[in-house]
């Protein structure tokens, strides 16, 4: 999103007086706990959003795993600007938007591929996958000899990758992932850095929900309050009990720079146990290794964790059972370990589409990476027993905001308010019992900032 | 060589069909413990994903998704979610969706093995969430096995081949 002289679209976005007053209204009542419904729902919000917020932060895009070789491609999205993420025959992974130089069109119409080069459908300008152009039909008849194809490179997106994960960011002049991430990194790191073999990665899972893309970040910003009662069937079932009482809460609420964060369920009972223990036994040798001491101990502690990388990337290490055999006659099959990946896209102000993926370490036995997939799908998917019980209270509070009394009716952002942070020895600050709404009120702080900045 | 599918004794094609339609009729009214007796113990019920590939690719590179899945169920994990529909918690199905099953073409052939035979044929199904005015939909193919067990056909296995590559409806509490 860089012109010629330097100055970006962030820097000369007109605010609308109506969006500029509703933020400053949520900043003000922030302060006080509270927050306007209407933060879910108004249209121009969205419109802003996509230029200050997405356009400035770090956007998840893919896995360096899902195009391992040259020529291998993935499209994504950051809101909806259509993204090429492709290795280059040099084995360098970069982004580019889908956008012909010459007039505009997508070209790239696949979701996925290999390709050593992108011919544009529509007058035929064809890049090489390093996105230079490198074919202009009947050039001298068209254009004259004068025509300098160099000046035409497909508009490369700054990426980033950091332990395999690819970000892009649509600023030249935000700083480095390295700075963005920052003290998130030691959370991350448990989840995509036990083992040198990298992960292997599913494809994603999308899905449309009629609702806004921050009832899903707010939900995942340390929301574990729901549990007992949007996830009662987990109790039910007898899948999770723990986690359909107000056991749930027993963890720790963690927050980084940049409202990143992290809900770290400790390992409690037979129903809630350390969940390490189900990787096989040559990873955990291998995560000793690799991890820090002090990441190793807090992940042999616990029982999941489920972070998020602001403003909307999801990372999730746990093992649940796979199916009934666990929850009616217990012990038969053992939690299975999995990791997950989860994106909310923004596409309007009251549509989101979800991306599930699912990860396993690349060394992990078959048998495992077969099972893990399982219960990824049953309980972090569309379909998944967890997972669509939230999106049927995301729907409903994205329904509510659409009121005209949204702007006056305030939400509560109370729980916690009355404990001091506990002394913790890992990065960040964290608070104890995770029925907490710290970690969620310094997500707003972050939104509102990157919005009137 | 392979031997390419026939079709199967008219008498057969119409219990197939016949319990085609059955099953939806037990869905569209949530009678989920009477499906679920229509499923063979060792049932394997597959919600594929589609993948968008570029047609130069798609000569080598399969469009359905070998590693990732909306759904991918045995009995059991069938028997934990319709288990789970009859708790008063799951409140994506509460209240209710409305769904309708719009089936047509179907295709009953025979299967690889001599006791099995299979279908092919297409599902348009309509979901009304509350009361919301607009429908949600989802086009996509069923490819059904079905084995006669103790004088009875049962499903032993469902493939279900959706049209669009990002799944339209918001949730799936029900059954593709």
């Amino acid at each position: 999103m860089v012109n010629t002289t330097g100055v970006e679209v962030f820097d000369v976005i007109e605010m609308p007086d109506g969006v500029r007053s509703l933020l400053e209204e949520a900043e003000k009542s922030i302060e006080e706990y509270r927050l306007p419904l209407a933060i879910f729902s108004d249209p121009e919000l969205h419109r802003i959003e996509q230029i200050k917020l997405f356009g400035r932060v770090w956007n998840f895009l893919a896995h360096e795993n899902e195009i391992p070789n040259p020529g291998d491609y993935v499209r994504r999205y950051i809101g909806n600007t259509q993204i090429i993420v492709v290795r280059g025959e040099d084995g360098r992974v970069r982004a580019f938007l889908n956008i012909c130089r010459h007039k505009g069109m997508s070209f790239t119409r696949a979701e996925m591929g290999n390709a050593s080069f992108f011919r544009c459908p529509y007058h035929g300008f064809t890049y090489n996958n390093k996105g230079e152009l490198i074919g202009v039909p009947f050039r001298n008849i068209t254009y004259g000899e004068k025509f300098d194809p160099s000046k035409f490179s497909l508009i490369e997106v700054r990426v980033e990758t950091y332990n395999g994960l690819i970000f892009g960011n649509l600023s030249e002049k935000t700083p480095p992932l390295s700075d963005y991430l920052e003290d998130i990194k030691f959370y991350l790191d448990i989840v995509v850095n036990r083992s040198d073999a990298g992960l292997e990665i599913s494809h994603p899972e999308r899905f449309i929900v009629p609702a806004n893309w921050k009832v899903f970040a707010d939900n995942f910003s340390g929301d574990i309050y729901h549990f007992p009662t949007t996830h009662r069937t987990l109790a039910e079932l007898k899948l999770a009990p723990a986690l359909g009482t107000e056991k749930a809460g027993e963890g720790y609420v963690v927050m980084t720079n940049n409202a990143h964060g992290a809900d770290i369920r400790l390992a409690l009972t037979e129903w809630a146990p350390q969940t390490y223990k189900y990787w096989w036994p040559e990873l955990i040798e291998k995560a000793k290794k690799k991890l820090t001491s002090d990441q190793f101990e807090l992940w042999s502690m616990m029982n999941n964790l489920v972070g998020q990388i602001f403003p909307n990337f999801i990372f999730i290490t746990h093992a649940f059972p796979i199916d009934s055999r666990y929850g009616l006659e217990k012990g038969k099959i053992p939690p299975v370990p999995v990791i997950n990946f989860r994106l909310w896209r923004p596409i309007s102000h009251n549509r989101t589409e979800v991306w599930v993926w699912k990860a396993i370490e690349a060394d992990a036995p078959e048998e495992l990476k077969k099972l893990s997939i399982l219960v990824d799908i049953r309980i972090h998917g569309s379909s998944g027993l967890v997972f669509q019980d939230d999106i049927a209270m995301i729907h409903g509070v994205s329904e509510s905001a659409l009121s005209p009394r949204a702007r006056d009716i305030k939400l509560i952002y109370e729980a916690g308010m009355y404990k001091e942070p506990v002394k913790w020895k890992y990065p960040g600050m964290a608070y104890y019992i995770m029925f907490d709404e710290h970690w969620a009120l310094k997500f707003w702080k972050t939104y509102i900032k990157y919005m009137l900045e | 060589m392979e031997t390419l599918p026939r079709d199967v004794d008219e008498k057969i094609a119409r219990e197939i069909t016949s319990f085609i339609y059955r099953e939806a009729e037990l869905l569209e009214d949530r009678r989920y413990i009477e499906w679920l007796d229509l499923l063979a113990h060792d049932v394997e019920y597959i919600v594929h994903v589609r993948i968008t590939r570029s047609k130069s690719e798609l000569p080598r590179l399969s469009e359905i998704s070998d590693k990732r899945y909306f759904m991918y169920e045995n009995k059991y994990s069938l028997e934990m979610r319709v288990k789970r529909l009859y708790t008063e918690y799951a409140w994506a199905e509460d209240p209710p969706s409305r769904v309708r099953y719009h089936i047509n073409r179907i295709v009953v052939e025979s299967s690889e093995k001599p006791d099995e035979v299979r279908a092919r044929y297409n599902v348009f199904l309509v979901r009304s969430i509350a009361d919301e005015p607009d429908y949600e939909f989802i086009s996509y193919t069923r490819i059904d096995t079905f084995r006669r067990v103790n004088g009875s056909w049962k499903l032993c296995k469902r493939i279900v081949i959706p049209d669009s590559s990002v799944m339209t409806l918001r949730y799936i509490s029900i059954f593709l």
